[in-house]
């Protein structure tokens, strides 16, 4: 075998340009998957780590055509890895940048950047979300993934997901248990409770009075040592001087939100915990690690994304194949010393899956004047549901059930529902399965349509075992959520009905712990 | 502590989150060599350098073909004919990270004396056949330094490793039986096992050693069979194995237009019946769909494939640095149709 080296005459037609750029392309996926592919129009949410690598790989892989969704801005803590962004990025939008620097090696792609929350209806309706032949997930948080697996699953598109995540476990429990700033009247006052300190190391409040008469002699260059972990002192100094920051700056900007990236805000929250750590008997962690705890931050690195976002795009060639879920794999991370990955086809869905164990529908109005009623009995001519069904919008308000037909005379408009709102249609009495309709309005049409789908009986469930949960332990717990619970904003204003929905709702959580 | 700057903390913040100061420092003093900057060498680069790699020195002598167009996102088409490694390349990848030291040069790898060669903690070789890969391991193996090679057809492709012997840290959760030192198997070895407690949780911090085989001997005495010791185990390997060893046996195409490259599914059969034999693996049903597509695809590079591969060697090569967990010993093997990456010591 030997390879010839010279130079192939230099070509002249785009096609033939072309031809000599995805030559290699073409004799791996062969003429027919590689046109398909540079036919194809995909959505890319998520500009990140993942997202910037995806990008690059579908760019190389000949995607026609490829939309980028993200909300975010650039970080400084993003670009030791979100290779297409550099330092003077910091700041703008990661959709527009990604799609600019990468316009050098586009090829024939056409791009387009969209810089906006993929959850925003009115910039991203479902009617949108169709012009797509693939979707792309390289998102980091569960809601906005959840919603794009929703919309993906109303207009019956492939969804190829993506994810990395580093340490994130031990985070939740500790952050809980230290937002709370009084650290010796109310610490004395848990202490009493004998019964809670059975079986847990009884806190000792903080010896205010020993320690303050320390702080001056302390620099201030201790607030910037974020990997030293801090003495108790060091802590009451840091809290009180974080405190000062913070007053002062109220003053002026009003009410301030925790952001791990604002320094007063981190050192405040720093101390804090670890003050409240020491009373506790729980190790104290340095500003460099409660930054993670408390921002939630989940370490990345370049490889990780790099491999994945491999896969990803990988997997997408099965949508061009004869069996594309068949063909599809749910890719890992091994832990096994004899392979790098591990593997499983898709798995069934699950009955009591709330994205899959449901089915799903589009309900088509002429205009948000139609009444609750008018919908409600649309559902039962349609779905054959029984009168007695409940529909929820959105995430849980509630606006008819059985008892609450308060609604069915008011308009769309009046309940504030618009389009991209999704109703939730239950059978009350759990014979038919659930369905839930995405709301779209269509001017054009005269009246109510409905996805025409026949709903499933709902499998018969096994009765649940009562949960075993003795009145002490019960009681301790609420004594606990109590002080825990207490710093979760409530909105102001809120419906009776909400509230007691949601307090039903937490109940259950609890009980299930 | 060890002393890295403000800076660089605040930008290496996420990955220090994962391995920490110590491996970071580490990766900042090192300086590794990249042979050929081929599609998966690009995307070894981009790891390495964000990762905050100290220096980095990239050898290849090749010109930028029409089809590198569609495999290194580093070059654009006013480049082309220009050298792969041309200063508009080299100022792209010093953008990703200005703290890197960067050296690239545009001669060929194997007029290089073995001096020129000392300078460097690792080897990287990319698209290289088995030639080329018995001279670098030469030389590598003389200077006492780590040597990796990856190759890529088209949805296939390969890592072969040799660290010579290395060892690391593993941390692994506490065993109801207390792990101890001694020989797992004839390529590793627990060198020390520690309990420890961090945050309460209890792990065992065990100091692994590894040895490797160089690669003039991997076919001489094979050591599958002492991972595959029955028949049966032996014959569920996947027969990707033994088509992209074969592969090795053809000259690499590299830096030549893929146009001019064919190699007949014949021919690549008789490589691979030839590594059968010699790996023992002479039963194996080899896979007639496989063999057809590697001949077809042989030399080609495709990014998704070229970015996974990369992404596994730059974190191998990163664990190697920090001393963390196992490194690969010594081949893993990819099968891009069937999302595989079985890792095989032989």
């Amino acid at each position: 075998m030997r390879w010839i080296s010279n130079f192939p005459p230099p070509s002249k037609t785009f096609t033939e340009r072309t031809m000599a750029r995805d030559i290699q392309l073409i004799r791996i996926l062969g003429e027919e998957t590689y046109n398909k592919i540079s036919n194809s129009k995909v959505l890319l949410v998520g500009a990140g780590g993942i997202g910037c690598e995806l990008l690059k790989d579908l760019l190389l892989m000949g995607y026609g055509e490829i939309h980028v969704a993200d909300l975010d801005t650039i970080d400084l803590s993003n670009l030791n890895r979100q290779f297409l962004f550099r330092q003077k990025d910091i700041k703008k939008s990661k959709a527009n940048t990604a799609v600019a620097a990468v316009a050098l090696f586009k090829g024939n792609t056409r791009l387009e950047p969209h810089h906006g929350n993929i959850m925003d209806v009115s910039q991203f309706p479902l009617s949108w979300f169709r012009q797509f032949d693939i979707i792309f997930n390289a998102l980091d948080n569960l809601e906005a993934r959840v919603y794009v697996n929703r919309m993906a699953l109303f207009i019956n598109k492939p969804l190829i997901e993506s994810g990395t995540t580093g340490l994130k476990d031990s985070a939740e429990e500790f952050i809980d248990s230290v937002v709370e700033k009084i650290f010796v009247e109310d610490i004395v006052r848990l202490a009493k409770i004998d019964t809670l300190w059975k079986t847990r190391q009884k806190p000792i409040p903080l010896n205010y009075e020993l320690y303050s008469k320390k702080l001056k002699e302390l620099p201030t260059s201790i607030i910037s040592d974020d990997q030293k972990i801090w003495t108790t002192e060091e802590n009451l100094f840091v809290l009180i001087d974080s405190l000062k920051r913070l007053q002062a700056r109220y003053k002026s900007e009003g009410v301030l939100d925790f952001d791990k990236d604002d320094k007063d805000t981190l050192d405040f929250v720093v101390a804090a915990a670890n003050l409240r750590s020491f009373i506790f008997g729980i190790e104290t962690k340095s500003e460099f690690e409660i930054k993670q705890i408390a921002g939630n931050i989940i370490p990345a690195v370049a490889t990780t994304n790099a491999i994945f976002a491999g896969f990803s795009s990988l997997q997408s060639l099965n949508v061009f194949s004869d069996d594309p879920v068949g063909n599809s794999r749910l890719i890992y991370d091994s832990e096994y010393i004899n392979k790098f990955v591990t593997q499983c086809p898709p798995l069934p869905g699950n009955s009591n899956c709330k994205a899959c164990g449901i089915q799903r529908g589009i309900i088509t109005v002429p205009s948000l004047d139609i009444q609750l009623g008018e919908i409600h009995k649309q559902l039962l001519k349609k779905f054959g549901y029984s009168d007695d069904v409940s529909i929820v919008v959105g995430n849980n308000r509630l606006i008819y059930d059985y008892d609450f037909e308060d609604n069915l005379i008011s308009s769309l408009k009046d309940l504030t529902i618009g389009s991209g709102s999704i109703f939730f249609v239950s059978d009350s009495d759990d014979d038919l399965q659930d369905i839930e309709l995405y709301l779209e309005v269509a001017p054009q049409e005269t009246d109510i349509t409905l996805t025409d789908i026949t709903i499933k009986k709902k499998p018969l469930k096994k009765k649940e075992s009562k949960e075993e949960v003795t009145i002490q332990d019960d009681q301790m717990e609420e004594i606990f959520d109590e002080d825990e619970i207490l710093l979760i904003d409530e909105p102001a204003e809120k419906r009776p009905l909400e509230i007691e929905q949601e307090e039903t709702y937490s109940k259950r959580k609890k009980s299930t712990i | 502590m060890v002393n890295l700057t403000k800076g660089e903390i605040a930008l290496y913040d996420r990955q220090i989150r994962l391995w920490g100061f110590e491996a970071q420092h580490r990766i900042r003093s090192s300086h590794i060599l990249v042979i050929n900057f081929s599609c998966v060498g690009a995307e070894i680069v981009k790891n390495l350098v964000l990762g905050g790699l100290g220096f980095l020195t990239i050898i290849d002598s090749g010109k930028i073909l029409e089809q590198d167009l569609s495999g290194n996102f580093f070059f654009d088409v006013s480049l082309l004919g220009c050298s792969k490694l041309d200063s508009t390349v080299k100022e792209r990848i010093q953008e990703l990270n200005p703290r890197v030291d960067i050296v690239t040069d545009t001669c060929t790898w194997a007029e290089k004396s073995q001096a020129w060669f000392n300078r460097f903690d690792i080897i990287i070789c990319t698209e290289f056949d088995a030639t080329q890969i018995e001279s670098i391991s030469r030389t590598s193996r003389s200077l006492n330094i780590p040597l990796y090679v990856v190759n890529t057809h088209g949805l296939y492709g390969m890592i072969f490793v040799d660290l010579i012997d290395h060892s690391s840290h593993l941390r692994l959760a506490k065993n109801r039986i207390r792990r101890k030192p001694g020989r797992s198997n004839s390529v590793r070895e627990i060198v020390h096992v520690e309990e420890k407690t961090e945050n309460d949780v209890e792990y065992e911090d065990c100091l692994i050693q590894n040895y490797y085989t160089s690669f003039d001997r991997i076919l001489e005495k094979p050591k599958l069979k002492e991972f595959f010791p029955t028949m049966k185990k032996l014959n569920k390997i996947d027969s990707t194995l033994i088509v992209l060893l074969g592969c090795l046996k053809i000259p690499t195409s590299y830096n030549y237009p893929i146009g001019t490259v064919q190699v007949t599914k014949l021919e690549l059969l008789e490589f691979a019946n030839e590594i059968a034999r010699k790996l023992g693996l002479t039963s194996l049903d080899l896979n007639d769909l496989i063999l057809q597509d590697v001949a077809r695809q042989f030399g080609c590079e495709f990014q998704p494939v070229a970015a996974i591969l990369a992404g596994c060697l730059s974190q191998d090569v990163i664990n190697m640095l920090s001393k963390r967990e196992n490194p690969i010993n010594n081949l893993l093997i990819f099968n891009g149709k069937k999302a595989e990456m079985p890792i095989y010591t032989i």
